[in-house]
């Protein structure tokens, strides 16, 4: 019994579509690849970040008078105001993809223009926090210095060395404690900004292909593959968002 | 190409209820409660989020069954990585020899 | 049944003189820049295939510079801190470099489309990439090495790693950073290839267990290398930035970060030894002409082993800090992986019984794989116990166990499938004489080189020691270690001249020079065609199908030409096959 009957050329490569590249037969297969390819991608994206988060939940747990205190001292209203710009550049992204499905060659390049500048805000009022961060003194390893007595918890002004919950333990001092939530926070943040910055410009290298023509309704697979990271990237933030400056506000009184 | 196209409606409707999500996750913060009830809050509300995000905005409600598996694979393991590393975390308190700076449970 | 195929065979395994293909994957360009830029997935394993074995020797080196020091107890060959930039870089330089691409990287890069009857891996450009990214990764690790190596151990252990270590740390933290970015891609590649670019009629139980092999090792190479990078990037920034994530001086957690890097590296022995069995199933099929026993249970163990894998990381630390309750779990679940292993090995040895099986080279190697897998196996099974583990954690005990599941399994493996694979790649035959001899010397050094660390580090030798003149009557175990590791180098050194050799005039082998079953045999000239195959193959029949050879008739050139004992098949005898 034969292993394989051979019947379809290989080298028959001339119906093939132009935007087919040699290892695929057809176009279905070539989406469905990439496709695949980049949620794997994302999979190993999810993981990437999970290990930091994974930090932030042992350290949480650990200190968790030193997060609410660092957390209360984070910028709320720009934090807000910048996750609904992300999300708006998510949306943005959404519709440039569904612009270049209908091969909306200007919508396709506004709303990836759109994307961009959102984008851009989202980076730029980051920079206006960690400079903010800078002036205050709470860039951990550089210039951290942390008053325990400005902060509002109902446990911060007692002492500066904070008693274990488990008596057989030295705890750090509130304020080293505080310096790890700070350490996470940039760590977190950094990460994703990085993200950003590099979604940016690939952006950038799409809106130039798309002004030459090289994406067409059959060939958009580049667009949807970069709308799956950028969207990606927004789902952090949806996580980074509630996790770094919404640590118990009620509990520290809020603002 | 075989590919879905969905209307614009979905698109702004999933971005309405993103946004008032973000509101909601606000408010949740400002409960009067214990934490842990602000941490599961907030978890459930970015959980809620990333599915609309993911099933949208990223398509995999009109894929196959093979994206579908993919993009819950990442998150699978994330959980399975929190579960065992918390566990470990939260029983040192309770080892015959904790080691670290363990704390009770109660106090997460 | 078919008499088509086996008539085939005869002619390959017959008098007549095989020949080369006219065009194939190695002429179809030789400048430089038609290899240095090629997408074919067969000239990228073959860079691969360059590189690694380059690494493979430089590690060995380090390894042989340790077996020297310990010769005597007393550590006078080197000083301590040279000892600690020694055995750090034979083991960064074996996993990073070797271990982890060794097969993926080379057999699985130039196999897995040919398995499947693909032209090419789902994306060549990402595959090329990854090389670079490799050949990066490698040229940052030669840089450490030359610029004075760094001691904190390949585990790079905070706060050793962050606060206290000289070495250049963060270079090497930036190498393996790459190592593990080349490994994804690959990675990526072969998760989207084995998925969506199966010829006509390769259904996922057609596949050979090669293949899910991979699949399986992809899986784990997305979902843990990722973890792993982050953790490097963290000691690097507590290293450089001094900010407090590890090193409890900083208010860090050192536990913290164990967690976070075996979360991978365990997970990572089986990136090393998932392929490997991979290439056993294949070897053990062919070599004793009979269909894989319990595919689908091969199969789903590759599976199997790739998710309880990623549960098992605690029982590294159970000595660290970690809860003992974590530790519990982390001890149950470990038990619980080797059972998918042990379904592995018991599959293998019901597929040799009553089998027609042929001792060739590579069928050595697997045979020895088989053997030196369960030992190591089984004295994993032996440390996951806790109460085991306080006595012989971080003793030469642990070191003969991961070498036995490291270079007995996977290195053993990884020449098995060099062997089998060779008069594919190359399309010529290697001496079978010297093969063999090179399969036996390899397993007895091997066994003489770590048989003994399992007794000496029973009896309390720590690793990582240099000086060992507190109990001197151990230098008769380290003695028989380093002395057997001398008959291994001879063993692996070998192959590089028989099979150089075999280059230029070796027998030009044909198409299918073992009679063995697969597209990549039966359907592939040898060496394969640029695009692989002339005509895209339909599969319609499962892996394995071997038929039980007639009495007396073989297959192979080698047995045929050389042993006057097999009477050459007749057409009157097979004929009813």
């Amino acid at each position: 019994m034969s292993l394989a009957t051979p019947t379809v050329d290989t080298h028959a490569t001339g119906h093939h579509h132009p935007e087919v590249r040699h290892q695929f037969d057809d176009l279905e297969q070539q989406h469905d690849s990439y496709s695949l390819g980049m949620w794997a991608f994302v999979v190993q994206e999810v993981m990437f970040f999970s290990g930091m988060i994974v930090c932030y939940f042992i350290f949480r747990y650990k200190y968790p008078e030193a997060f609410i205190a660092g957390s209360n001292h984070l910028n709320l209203p720009l934090s807000t105001f910048n996750t609904v710009v992300l999300l708006s550049s998510s949306l943005t992204m959404a519709l440039a993809v569904h612009a270049a499905q209908l091969g909306h060659k200007m919508r396709l390049l506004q709303f990836l223009m759109a994307t961009l500048i959102l984008g851009s805000i989202f980076l730029g009022v980051k920079v206006y926090e960690y400079k903010d961060k800078y002036d205050h003194n709470l860039i951990p390893g550089y210039n951290f210095k942390w008053e325990t007595e400005s902060t509002t918890t109902e446990h911060g002004e007692a002492t500066d060395e904070p008693e274990s919950l488990n008596p057989a333990l030295k705890m750090p001092p509130l304020a080293q404690q505080v310096e790890v939530f700070y350490g996470l926070y940039f760590i977190l943040t950094g990460a994703h900004a990085i993200h950003m910055v590099i979604g940016a410009v690939i952006i950038l290298i799409i809106m130039v292909l798309a002004w030459y023509d090289h994406f067409s309704p059959n060939y958009y697979v580049p667009i949807e593959m970069f709308g799956l990271y950028w969207h990606f990237v927004d789902i952090v933030w949806v996580f980074l968002f509630p996790l770094l400056y919404l640590v118990d506000r009620a509990a520290a009184g809020g603002h | 190409m075989h590919h879905h196209v969905i209307p614009l409606k979905v698109y702004l409707t999933i971005f309405g209820s993103l946004l008032f999500l973000t509101i909601a996750t606000v408010g949740v913060s400002y409960m009067p409660t214990v934490p842990i009830v602000h941490l599961i809050g907030a978890l459930i509300i970015a959980a809620i989020k990333t599915t609309l995000i993911v099933m949208f905005f990223m398509h995999v409600r009109y894929n196959s069954h093979l994206i579908w598996s993919f993009a819950s694979l990442g998150f699978f393991f994330v959980l399975l990585f929190m579960v065992f590393m918390m566990g470990d975390y939260i029983s040192q308190y309770y080892s015959l020899t904790p080691a670290t700076h363990a704390v009770p449970f109660d106090k997460f | 049944m078919n008499t088509n195929i086996t008539s085939v065979s005869q002619t390959h395994s017959g008098t007549e003189a095989a020949k080369m293909p006219e065009q194939h994957y190695l002429n179809a360009g030789y400048d430089l820049k038609s290899w240095l830029l090629t997408t074919d997935h067969k000239r990228i394993a073959v860079l691969y295939f360059i590189l690694i074995t380059f690494f493979f020797f430089v590690g060995g080196l380090f390894a042989a510079l340790i077996r020297l020091e310990l010769v005597t107890p007393k550590g006078d060959l080197l000083t301590a801190d040279v000892y600690n930039r020694v055995f750090t870089a034979h083991g960064a330089v074996m996993i990073f470099l070797f271990l982890i691409p060794s097969i993926p990287a080379t057999f699985g890069n130039f196999l897995i489309p040919l398995m499947i009857g693909a032209r090419d891996l789902a994306f060549p450009r990402l595959n090329l990439l990854s090389w670079y990214v490799y050949a990066l990764s490698s040229i940052l690790f030669v840089t450490v090495v030359l610029l004075g190596g760094v001691d904190t151990g390949w585990t790079f252990y905070a706060p050793l790693s962050t606060s206290f270590a000289n070495g250049y740390v963060v270079l090497t933290i930036v190498a393996a950073f790459f190592a593990g970015f080349s490994s994804i891609f690959t990675g990526i590649n072969f998760i989207a290839t084995i998925h969506k670019m199966r010829a006509p009629g390769m259904t996922w139980f057609r596949l050979p267990l090669y293949v899910w092999g991979h699949y399986a090792t992809s899986l784990i190479i997305i979902l843990g290398t990722p973890v792993v990078a982050i953790a490097l990037i963290l000691i690097a920034v507590e290293r450089v930035f001094r900010i407090g994530i590890f090193d409890p001086a900083l208010g860090g957690d050192p536990i913290l970060f164990q967690h976070l890097f075996w979360f991978y590296s365990h997970p990572a022995v089986y990136i090393m030894v998932l392929p490997g069995m991979g290439v056993i199933s294949e070897v053990i099929g062919c070599f004793s002409r009979k269909r894989v026993f319990g595919y689908k249970f091969i199969a789903f163990s590759s599976m199997a082993i790739a998710l309880v894998g990623f549960l098992v990381w605690g029982h590294h630390m159970y000595v660290s800090g970690q809860s003992v309750y974590a530790g519990m779990v982390f001890s149950l679940i470990t038990y619980v992986v080797a059972i998918p292993s042990a379904i592995k090995v018991f599959n293998w040895t019901a597929t040799m019984y009553k089998g027609t099986i042929y001792l060739q080279t590579p069928m050595i190697y697997a045979l020895s794989f088989i053997g030196l897998f369960i030992i190591g196996g089984i004295t994993g099974v032996v440390l996951a116990s806790m109460a085991a583990d306080v006595h012989l954690h971080d003793t030469y005990f642990v070191v003969a166990h991961f070498h036995y599941v490291m270079v007995g399994s996977a290195v053993t493996a990884y020449l098995a499938a060099v062997h089998f694979w060779w008069p594919k790649i190359t399309g010529r035959m290697y001496s079978e004489f010297f093969g063999k001899l090179a399969a036996i010397i390899t397993f007895i050094g091997f066994n003489l080189t770590f048989l003994p660390q399992f007794v000496v580090g029973y009896l309390g030798m720590p690793r990582r020691y240099y000086d060992y003149s507190f109990a001197p009557e151990w230098q008769i175990w380290h003695a028989a270690s380093t002395l057997g590791s001398t008959v291994l180098a001879v063993g692996f050194a070998l192959p590089v001249f028989y099979l150089t050799y075999s280059l230029i005039y070796g027998e030009i082998a044909g198409q299918n020079p073992w009679g063995a079953k697969g597209l990549e045999w039966e359907e592939a000239s040898s060496p394969p065609a640029k695009f692989n195959f002339d005509k895209m193959p339909i599969v319609n029949q499962e892996a394995y199908a071997y038929d039980t050879p007639a009495r007396g008739q073989t297959h192979f050139r080698g047995v045929t030409s050389r042993e006057s004992l097999s009477i050459p098949p007749t057409s009157a005898e097979t004929s009813h096959i």
